[in-house]
Order: structure tokens, then sequence, then C-alpha cells
């Protein structure tokens, strides 16, 4: 018997819920006058047959949500607008839906809309993050890891407060996915639960400057639990005592490239609560909390009780400053960066 | 393909509605806590509704004011100011006056087509004050067509008052032959008019209207509800727009203070700005007429205006704001001169007596009275205006998209809420100030003086930081179910101790008057509860 084909499932599909689908059409037409058909019709061809490559229960459900998506995303030109360089959501659409196919397929009504938003949530870093989401398909074994390890991927690429979820997220997760989503696909698994130690410890550690090329080949050739285990404790533990802290980041950047700073920013005073992945900052009269750590940061405007700048021990040539007692920070006159110093730790 | 042509109308199309969002996120804005779920929802629908997802009602009620000033009002005004918090306003001082002209640096609105959307969606009572010809009739008019009626049906549904206007003209009529055969008086059926079920109605001209008729007017208002010949009919909750061409007297018939009183919020029709001179052109020329042009996808069903209602109930005040609120109404009411009893040191009492504020506020109470903000009204407020004033705000800051009110909402609608509820008391030794005479002619600018002395006060005092009452106020709403007689016993020693402190270290200024009277009602319910625990005990 030959095979239907992609083309016949599409045109089943269309003809069983025409009534259904023309009614969105124009549901969706009267929320956003742009809508135009030609490129609905345009992007239905590209984007669904790649989808229904074989035939499998849950494709119907699957066609309709990204059918919801092409109405909600070429109504808001955001899709098929022609642009040189593709969109975020078309980078999804066309190259991940298809590469995600199996993981899409168990919960086809739900998981498309979820990938979509996050990818919109991304903003700058969202076509990244579609691309190397397609990357995690091979690995994650059901839907579920599949947007844990999207979690883990969104931190990597930028998003600090997602650092401590992801974390709690990736001890229950395979460590391949765990580091395929961190951006280290070809470490041995036994690396994982090390790396999840070490970035629990101190997240300013930079994952290229964790092991050594010896310790890399150890976990590749069968460890044992011993060894794993004394990585792990070693990954976790305090930096050893230095005086001479290297600078390990800096934060922030003036609005008119792209940061959230008008002004050269100052640190404020912050209890208990701070730490350094996380510290208040005021800039004109703008007060904001910094999350921070080796993948990226974020400044989110609070509205706090007034505070003092931080001022302890200041250098000379500096504004403000922290000496905590696992980070020092400091800022500048004339700069619209924190720069952030840590301990310095060695490689495993 | 109607709705492609639509697309592709030129910007200057009235019809043209803005495109969402009208509220563009702001750097300054993402202050909700951040939640790792919102990492996976967004615009698109994740529950799997075969629905598109329905434009938010704020973003609605935006686009609407948007059209409206865009195309439809000519109001060149932004005098509902906000400013990011980074970035403060320029301003400048022209000479003559010294009048200062600033430009916010957030977005910014035009009361007059604003404040009228916020009594649509707030079913409301507004007055429109302001000369003939300024837009106020036309401006209800918009309203009514935003909640969908048509043209033909608005027009019919103003009254518009006139020295002869009957109750019968403005409620409705006796059936005559129900009338000739009815034995009784249940019998009688009327013929309502029309308007009275409506969910926007327009009074137009109030105060030509006689004085039995706005009594008739009044019960609708304010109640509800109408009646001729023992037989009544409801109104559903409605937003309401009355005009004058000046409230101070100028119409036929004084408003009686009973229906004053009523009005909710006022909206000040200011003058046109001749330099907009080719807008007019432009209509006189093109024949426009906004009231025949608004887009259908503007229009909000019953549904979506009851939705509406309920979002804006949400929206949080918090305490830090609450606060402000409640130091600024204490000022008023208050007046030491005016009773020996702590209770009745209230204004009521010295109008209770026949008597004015400003006979007794010019003997000598121990207080700077070109400070205290209680020498400049006559009056308190009601708690009708405080409920208008948190409704207010609440829709202020829903409009403007966010979750909580903020005290510059609040700054914000001040004035336009207490324009006709306090009354002022031009005597006050405030208005001799050198540059405050100006507020004994703007009622605008001095309640926002007022309010902003008030914040003033607030911060000198510390009052943000240390609220005296918090613990107390936070201790008596867990409740006093399972609390033992030693803890009240130590509450109530408490109580007594800090009304001490009070006594030796302050004078009774308005808003200590307020918290010692709450200290008093928290130590009778202490006591009381402590008399019934000894009781049970023993």
């Amino acid at each position: 018997m030959a095979d239907d084909g992609p083309e016949l499932r599409i045109r089943e599909w269309l003809t069983g819920r025409r009534v259904d689908l023309n009614g969105r059409f124009r549901a969706m037409a009267r929320a956003r006058p742009g809508l135009d058909p030609g490129k609905v019709l345009a992007l239905c061809r590209e984007l669904l047959p790649p989808l229904a490559v074989k035939p499998h229960p849950g494709l119907p459900e699957l066609l309709d949500a990204v059918f919801d998506l092409i109405l909600l995303h070429s109504g808001r030109g955001l899709i098929g607008i022609g642009s040189t360089e593709p969109t975020a959501l078309e980078i999804l659409l066309r190259h991940s839906f298809p590469a995600l196919l199996p993981r899409l397929l168990e919960r086809p009504r739900s998981l498309p809309a979820a990938l979509s938003n996050a990818t919109e949530n991304m903003a700058a870093t969202g076509a990244r993050f579609a691309k190397e989401l397609a990357l995690l398909a091979g690995v994650a074994e059901d839907a579920g890891q599949l947007e844990d390890a999207g979690g883990i991927l969104a931190w990597r690429l930028g998003e600090p407060r997602l650092r401590r979820w992801a974390l709690e997220k990736a001890s229950g997760l395979p460590g391949k996915l765990v580091l395929a989503a961190l951006g280290e696909p070809g470490w041995p698994e036994p690396a994982a639960p090390v790396v999840v130690a070490a970035l629990g410890a101190d997240a300013w550690r930079r994952l290229g400057e964790l092991f050594t090329p010896v310790t890399l080949e150890m976990l590749s050739g069968s460890p044992g639990v011993d060894v794993v285990d004394g990585l792990v404790r070693a990954a976790g533990s305090g930096a050893p005592p230095c005086d001479n802290w290297p600078l390990r980041g800096s934060v922030g950047d003036f609005t008119g490239f792209d940061g959230d700073f008008e002004f050269p920013p100052i640190l404020l005073e912050t209890g208990p609560e701070s730490n350094r992945h996380c510290f208040m900052t005021r800039h004109g009269p703008a007060e904001m909390l910094v999350h921070a750590d080796a993948f990226g940061w974020s400044c989110q405007p609070v509205v706090a009780p007034q505070r003092n700048a931080a001022c302890f021990g200041i250098p000379a040539g500096t504004t403000s400053a922290i000496d905590g007692k696992d980070y020092r920070a400091h800022t500048r006159a004339n700069s619209f960066r924190i720069r952030l110093h840590v301990p310095p730790r060695m490689p495993l | 393909m109607g709705e492609t042509v639509f697309w592709k109308r030129p910007a200057h199309d009235p019809r043209q509605v803005s495109a969402a969002p009208t509220l563009p996120a702001s750097p300054w804005s993402g202050q909700d806590e951040f939640d790792v779920s919102k990492l996976y929802s967004g615009p698109a629908s994740a529950e799997g509704s075969t629905e598109p997802p329905v434009a938010r009602l704020d973003e609605k009620f935006r686009q609407a004011y948007f059209w409206i000033v865009n195309h439809a009002i000519i109001t060149p005004y932004y005098d509902i100011e906000y400013n990011d918090t980074a970035r403060p306003p320029r301003s400048f001082t022209f000479g003559g006056a010294g009048t200062e002209l600033r430009l916010p640096s957030g977005m910014s609105y035009s009361s007059f087509v604003l404040l009228p959307l916020l009594n649509f969606a707030l079913r409301k009572r507004a007055l429109f004050i302001g000369g003939p010809g300024r837009g106020k009739t036309a401006s209800a008019i918009l309203m009514s067509l935003l909640a969908g009626y048509d043209l033909r049906t608005v027009r019919r549904g103003i009254q518009h008052g006139q020295p002869q206007m009957t109750v019968a003209d403005l409620l409705g009529n006796p059936l005559p032959k129900a009338l000739m055969e009815s034995n009784s008086s249940d019998d009688i059926k009327i013929a309502w008019r029309q308007w009275i079920t409506m969910r926007v109605k327009i009074v137009d001209e109030y105060n030509r209207i006689p004085t039995r008729t706005q009594s008739a007017l009044l019960t609708l208002l304010a109640d509800g509800y109408a009646e001729v010949l023992g037989q009544t009919v409801e109104s559903p909750e409605s937003a309401w727009f009355l005009t004058a061409n000046d409230d101070m007297g100028g119409g036929t018939y004084q408003v009686i203070e009973a229906l004053k009183d009523r009005i909710d919020i006022v909206i000040k029709a200011l003058n046109f700005n001749p330099r907009f001179l080719d807008d007019l052109l432009v209509r006189v020329e093109e024949g426009v007429k906004p009231e025949t042009l608004l887009p259908k996808e503007l229009i909000f069903t019953p549904e979506e205006l009851d939705s509406v209602h309920a979002q804006i109930l949400k929206v949080a005040i918090p305490r830090a704001v609450r606060r402000r609120l409640e130091f600024f109404a204490a000022q008023f009411d208050f007046c030491d001169l005016a009773a020996k009893e702590i209770e009745y040191k209230s204004k009521d009492t010295i109008h209770l007596a026949g008597k004015t504020l400003a006979q007794v506020c010019a003997e000598d109470c121990g207080r700077d009275k070109a400070k205290c903000i209680c020498s400049q009204t006559e009056n308190g407020l009601s708690v009708r205006s405080l409920m208008t004033l948190l409704a207010f705000s609440k829709g202020l800051a829903w409009f403007r998209g966010q979750r909580e009110v903020g005290l510059a909402d609040v700054i914000q609608i001040v004035p336009w809420i207490l324009h006709e509820k306090l009354a002022q008391n031009p005597g006050s030794p405030f208005f001799d100030a050198t540059g405050n005479g100006i507020y004994r002619v703007d009622r605008i600018a001095w309640i926002r003086r007022a309010f902003d002395l008030a914040c003033e006060e607030f911060v000198r005092l510390d009052l943000d930081r240390s609220d005296p009452l918090l613990e107390l106020d936070q201790a008596f709403e867990r409740g006093l179910e399972g609390v033992a007689a030693g803890e009240v016993r130590k509450r109530l020693s408490g109580i007594e101790t800090h009304l001490a402190g009070l006594a030796k270290g302050t004078k009774l200024y308005a808003h200590v008057h307020a918290d010692v009277l709450k200290l008093k009602y928290y130590h009778q319910r202490y006591s009381n509860y402590l008399r019934w625990l000894t009781t049970v005990r023993s």
C-alpha cells in the first residue's frame, strides 16, 4: 500500500476541519485586520507538511495548534514578513518544530504554544533559543524534560533570574540533557552533577574553565561513583583563601548600548538577601535589582525603601563599593558598568 | 477583503484606531516579581482555545481614548501628567504671573477625554462644566456610542434641561386609557421614557431643570429607580453625564444640594486653542462628524463593560498609598475649636450650631493656620467622596495597565473628585500667603497643592517608615479569638503608653486626632474582650 504522504495528510486535515479553520481565520481577521489570507496560506503550505511526515493520533491536534500560531503571529506581523534574516518565531516554526516533532506529538496542544511564548520571552536571544532548542530534541526523553531543559537553556542564554530554578531542575534531568542545555553536549555524562554543583556554589564560574583536560578525560572513561562524588564535593566547596580577587564580570551598560543605565550606576547598601548574584543599584533616581552570573545579567526596576550608597572602604576612583563575604563590587563615576570580583578557583 | 482595505487607510483617516499596544512596555514598568512560569506563558494560548486571544479591555479603553483625542475631540491639553521615575520633567517658567510649563516624561493624558472614559467604565456620575460650545455634550454622546447605542437612540435619550421640564417629561406619562380605566393607582400603566433603561445617561444643562423635577432626577440618579404615580421602574447600573454651562449659579434654577452631592467627578471643558484652527477647517470643509465615525472595534458590549468594572475593582491599593490618603483625608474635617469632646471636634459640629468655620477659626487654637490644611475648608470629606476617590484611583491605574494604584494616580485624580466636594474657606490665612491668592480661583491647583502639602508633612513626620499604628492594626486584624488575657493586657498597656506619648509629645493635629480616635477604638474593643474573657473564666 502506497504511503499517504504529508501533502495528502494535510489536505485531509484541511478538508475535515475546513469550516472550523475558516471560522478561526475570520475571528482572527476581526481581531487583527492586517491578517493577510495569502500569507497565511503560504505559511501553511510551508510549515505544516514537515509536521505531517507520518500518521499519528496527535497529528490533527498538532496541526490545529500550529495553524493557530500561524494565524496569531502572522496577524501580529512576526512571521512571513519576508525579512532577510529569519525571525526567532520563523526559526522555531520552520526548523525547530520539525526537529521536535516526537515531543510535540506528546502534548500537541500545549507544547507548541509554550515554546512559542518562551521564544518570544527570550527577546534578543529568541533566535538562539529556538535554534538550540532543536538540538535538545534527540536528548530529551519526553515533553516535560524538554520544557525543563528549555528553562536551563534560557538561563544560559542570559536570563539569570532562572538560575535557582534551573539548578533545581538540572539535578533531576539526564546528565546528557543538562550538558546539552548548558552548551557542552560533548562532555561525558558523569560531568553533569559536577557542573551543577559548581554552578550552584558559584554561578560566576565559567564552564570552559571548570575542568582540566585530564579530569574531562577521566570522566569520559567510566569513573567510579566515589570519584564523581569527590568531584561534586570539590566543585561545591568554597574557594580557597586569596587576597587578590580577579575581575570576574561587568554588569550593566548604557541605555544607548542596549543596557539599562541612563546614568553611571552606584551600588546600594543591601540587606542579607543580597549576594554576588543579586544586588541593588541606583542610576539617577531609579533603583534596580540586578541579577547576574557568568551567563548574563538582568536589571529589574524596583520600588524599595531609600537606601544609601554602599561605600565600604571605597578605593580611589570609585563611587561605591561592596565588600561582600564572597564578592566585591564597585562602580566608577565615568562608567556605566558594575565591576565584580570573586575569589579565584582552580580548575578541577 | 474589507478588513484589508481598512488596514491600508492613510494615517489621518478618522476611523483609524491606534495600534495595540498603546502602552509600550517601559523599562521602568516591570516591577512585578519574576516568576519562572512566565517563560512559557505569553500571547500564544497553551490551553488549546479555539478563539483568538481576546484584546485586553484596558487596551481597548486606551485605543478608545486615543481615537477620541486623535480624531473626535480637539483637546490639546495634557493636564493629567505622569513622569518616569528616572526622568524628571523639564520645566520652563514664564514671566508675568510666573507660570510654569512642565514637559511630562511619562505618558500623560487629557482630563477632558480620560475622565469621561473612567466615569463610563466605573458607572459613576460626572458633571461637565464649561462655557457653551466646548464639546461637553459631544463628549457625553461619544460615551453612549462606545456603549453600543446608535446615534439616533443616543440623541433621543438626551435630556435637555429647560425651565418648563416636568417630572412627566423626564420620566414618563401614565397611559391615558389606563388612567381612565384604572380603579387604583396599582393599575395605572406608565409609558416610561426609554432613556431610563440606557446604560449611559446624558442630562444636558441640568441646572436649567426646575427644582421639583430635579428631585425626581435625584431619585433616579442616586437610587437607580424612577417613580410616577406609585409605579416604579428600575434603572440598570449606568454612567451618568450631566452638563452645566456654569455650575456656580449660571443656570435658571439653583441645583439642589443633594443632587450636587451625588456628582462623583467634575470634568472641566477647556477653551479651544486657536492654533488648532486648521483642524476645525478640515472638519468644516470635509463635513467630518466624529460621532458618525466611531470604529466598530471600539464599541463595548454590556458583558465587556461588566468585565471592565470587575477588573477595575480588583486593582489593589497598597497600604503605603492608603496611608497617604488617610493622612490627607484626616486634615479636612478636624477642628480643635469645634467641640470640647474629642469625638465631636468636627466641622459638622460647627455647622450644626449655625456657624461657619471662618467664624470659629478666627480664634486662636495654637496652630499655624497658614500651614494647617484644616483651616482651608469649611467642610470635611464625606464617605461618598472617599469611596469615589478610591474607585477612580483604581480606574486610573487600570487604564494605565497597572495592577496597583500608585501615589501618582491618586495625586492626579484627587482634584477632579473633590472639586465640588470641598467648600473653600477663603478667609484662611493660607490664601493670604504670597502666591497663594490664585488658589481662591483655581480649585484644581488648590486641591492638588493641598494634597502636596499633606504629602510633604507625611514625609516630614517619616510616617512612610514609622506608622505608629501599624503593629496594632496588624495585631487586631489577626482577630481576637484565642488571644490570652495576658496578651490583651499587654496590648491595652501598649495603647495607653502610646496615647501618653502622643499627649506629651505633640499637639492634637488633624492626623493625630484620627490616630487617637482609632487608639481609643482599639482600647475599647480590647477592654470589652478582656471583660468577656474574665467573666467567662470566672
